[in-house]
């Protein structure tokens, strides 16, 4: 019951902690700009910035000044001593920096003015000077209303002057705009840390499970329980990841085996390798059973009269593939019930009669060979087998319809079949080297094969 | 055994979940205090860049260019001051008389070299050395002065820099070079006395007691040049049936600032105007026709007589060697040119 808890709470914190690693990225995305505003204070005509205001939040800062009525305004950027310097005795709002995000901290400065030399009169603080045109400016900006200045930092102490210009001047109102870098720095640790508690959570519910599973073992003594659990648990913990390409993949192993069997219809000259490699759940079934028609095609151009030593040849390969395809084709079915089971909807009863019989009937025929002569002599026992697999192959591609789907999602198993268990072709065990001989022609491996197969082909004539 | 190991994997995972909601909760409360200024650190550098330059030396060729074309003098002062505005001012003028800028100084608008100060006070002076154009201008170094904050640089002074000279090594201009005070003790003479030693020198010849501190006469094109105007003026008019005199007076011009600014050795470049009059006088009766066009133009309309003042706006660059120094004071570049003349 806690492991139970555990687990839900684990995948439950794991789908927050992608959600807040997303909402860190969408709606809780910091905004791209930086805006501060300082607004004049005192009675000077002059906003001036101390230097590293400029660049305080980013190298890159749009400056915007404003005065009311339309007037003139400039903004000039240049050297601190060099802005101190024009400035001089002249009254100015300085700004130090920010007070908070959206507003600049700004004084009045009311310079001292220095001693008059003997005799001389004391020098008297001007406003609404131009300081537009200057040498010393790297760069400035002049207008009316309000003027825009785009600045990038350099190396170097650098101040902003923004003047109010002409007689009846105010000083203007000072905008400094820096784009901010907004970094999805938690999207994907949030994301990351989703993933891994959910897969954490799952594995506990499934281990869960397991432990339970395990005393079920003796008492119903099916021997297929230790089997279903040995797939289970891989398919479980990859279920979380794969949960979306599973169903996908089952109807897309069926089909070429549909597909193979359609052939098979329309050519029941092609002889064995065919029904075998339709149960093969893997597109190379397709491949093979092209290669094995366009072969036979060939056989059928070069003798009227179907070889019987190629069928024979390959015979017992063929089953052999189709034993070994056994497993497989029985994986990507299976994972469904599972991964209903690891999500706890069916908690008690686990559909533990392993599915795996269900979709695997299609080797078996093999062993049942029920006689119906087909079209070439001397391969009765094998067109019956092609025959039996036909019919498996049909029904397959009938669950890979919207039934099979269905039953994807509900994870409900269908009436299993009273099916014989999965045995080997009793009349020809298959050996090692037939086995690995068999694998090697599927999948094109083995050029002496191929080449025994054209020879065989060519030797038809024989 | 199953349940001791469960429980403390899962306290330990709640640990692990704990850590991750904290940090969710500093992630959605991100309204953190907002950075204070961090100016780089105050040092020394050019007071503008070499762009910046290029623009202010563009700006001054476009006055030059401007009233030269136009023969309008007035037009200079938006961008000249000092003794070049004085000169470029008679230049122009004696144009606008002659209806020709033939004898207008040109001043090539390509650059040799460069040289920044670093002040971070007023006024500033910036140096350059034109380049050799092919119509066989000799090289010029302007100065240019910034007077005060709110002032443009004016294009202040420039001498013709004597052929073949070398020049002392500056520093680099993206790193600035410094400027001096005209009383400045680091130098084997200070940039005040140097010009009042040289503008002796140059009205009394080689019996200047100064004569010791500075290269030989013969080595100085303009000490040479005023010598050799002297004795042939000297010889001309205090011959047996003229009866005249002549003196060549040089006084560093009153209120005008010395340029000085240090040489990568630890000398100075030190720059400054200086006043010549030459005062020629004949016997009653005779009359002293103004020689060059110059004086022509700047003396039109006016009958001469047996008298003759010539007044002349110079400007001299001087190498000062750094104190202890044991090499001489030297000439770098001068430049004389007439900019008055008077009968009587």
């Amino acid at each position: 019951m806690l492991r139970r808890l555990l687990g839900t709470v684990l995948i439950v914190l794991g789908l927050v902690s992608a959600g807040l690693g997303v909402a860190s990225a969408t709606v809780w995305r910091p905004s791209d700009a930086v805006v501060a505003t300082a607004k004049p204070v005192g009675d000077g005509t002059l906003v001036v910035t101390d230097p590293g205001v400029l660049e305080l939040v980013g190298s890159d800062v749009t400056i915007s000044a404003t005065v009311p009525d339309k007037g003139k305004v400039t903004l000039a950027v240049g050297r601190d001593v060099d802005v101190d310097g024009w400035v001089g005795i002249d009254h100015s709002t300085r700004v130090h920096g920010l007070s908070d995000w959206t507003t600049l901290d700004a004084t009045a400065d009311v310079p001292e003015i220095p001693k008059p030399a003997e005799g001389q009169q004391p020098a008297k603080p001007g406003t609404g000077a131009n300081p537009a045109g200057n040498d010393m400016w790297v760069a400035q900006e002049s207008g009316e209303g309000t003027v825009q200045l785009r600045w990038n930092d350099r190396p170097g102490r650098w101040s902003l002057i923004a003047a109010g210009v002409g007689g009846g001047a105010t000083a203007p109102t000072l905008t400094l705009t820096w784009p901010r870098e907004v970094t999805n720095a938690w999207l994907w640790p949030g994301v990351g840390a989703g993933v891994v508690l959910v897969a954490a959570g799952v594995l506990v519910l499934v281990l869960r499970r397991k432990g339970r599973a395990a005393p079920a073992q003796g008492p119903r003594g099916d021997g297929g329980a230790p089997d279903g659990d040995a797939v289970k648990t891989p398919v479980a913990m990859g279920g979380v990841f794969g949960t979306l390409t599973a169903p996908g993949a089952t109807p897309a192993a069926a089909e070429p085996s549909a597909d193979a069997a359609e052939s098979d219809a329309t050519e029941p000259d092609a002889t064995e390798p065919r029904p075998s490699t339709a149960a093969l759940p893997t597109r190379s079934a397709l491949r093979t059973s092209r290669r094995a028609r366009r072969e036979a095609a060939e056989a059928d151009a070069a003798v009227p009269v179907a070889d019987v030593a190629a069928p024979e040849a390959a015979a017992p390969v063929a089953g052999d593939v189709a034993a070994q395809a056994q497993p497989p084709a029985a994986a990507p079915r299976s994972p469904m019930p599972m991964r209903w089971a690891a999500f706890g909807r069916t908690p008690d009863p686990a559909p533990a009669p392993a599915p795996a019989p269900e979709s695997a009937p299609e080797p078996q025929p093999a062993a049942e060979a029920p006689a119906e002569p087909p079209t070439a002599t001397g391969a009765i026992r094998m067109t019956r087998r092609e025959m039996r697999a036909q019919e498996e192959a049909r029904r397959a591609a009938e669950q890979t319809g919207i039934t099979g789907r269905l039953r994807a999602l509900t994870g409900s198993i269908p009436v299993v079949r009273p099916g014989q268990p999965p045995a080997p072709d009793p009349d020809d065990p298959p050996t090692r080297a037939s086995r690995s001989q068999a694998w090697r022609q599927a999948w094109g491996f083995d050029p002496d094969a191929a080449q025994n197969d054209r020879n065989d082909a060519e030797g038809g004539a024989r | 055994m199953t349940t001791t190991t469960t429980a403390r994997r899962r306290g330990a995972r709640w640990g692990a979940v704990g850590a991750l909601l904290a940090a969710s909760l500093v992630l959605s409360a991100c309204s953190s205090q907002p950075p204070s200024p961090q100016p780089d650190p105050a040092s020394s550098g050019p007071v503008l860049s070499v762009d910046q330059n290029s623009t202010v030396l563009t700006s001054i060729n476009a006055v030059l260019d401007k009233a030269t074309h136009d023969l309008n003098p007035d037009l200079l002062t938006s961008r000249l001051e000092g003794p070049a505005l004085t000169v470029r001012k008679s230049q122009v003028s004696v144009a606008k008389i002659r209806n020709s800028a033939d004898l207008v100084t040109v001043l090539p608008s390509e650059y040799q070299q460069i040289i920044l100060p670093t002040a971070n006070t007023w006024p500033r002076t910036s140096f350059a050395i034109t380049v050799t154009t092919d119509k066989l201008q000799p090289q010029r170094l302007l100065a240019l002065v910034q007077s005060s904050p709110r002032a443009p640089y004016k294009l202040w002074g420039w001498v013709q820099l004597r052929p073949g000279v070398t020049m002392p090594a500056f520093a680099d201009p993206k790193l600035g070079s410094e400027l001096l005070a005209a009383d400045d003790k680091s130098l084997l003479v200070s940039p005040k006395d140097v010009v009042a030693q040289y503008a002796d020198l140059l009205t009394t010849g080689d019996q200047s007691a100064f004569v010791g501190s500075f290269e030989p006469a013969a080595d100085d094109p303009f000490r040479a040049l005023i010598k050799s105007t002297r004795e042939t003026q000297t010889a001309a008019l205090t011959g047996p049936n003229v009866g005249g005199t002549y003196t060549f007076t040089v006084t560093p011009t009153p209120n005008t600032p010395i340029q000085a600014v240090r040489t990568a050795d630890g000398g100075a470049m030190v720059m400054a105007s200086l006043d010549a009059v030459e005062a020629m006088s004949a016997v009653a009766g005779a009359v002293l026709a103004p020689s060059t066009k110059t004086a022509q133009a700047l003396l039109q309309g006016q009958n001469p007589t047996n008298k003759l003042t010539n007044g002349f706006s110079d400007m001299v660059a001087l190498y000062v060697p750094p104190a202890g120094s044991d090499q001489k004071v030297k000439l770098l570049g001068y430049s004389h040119v007439q900019t008055s003349a008077k009968i009587g």
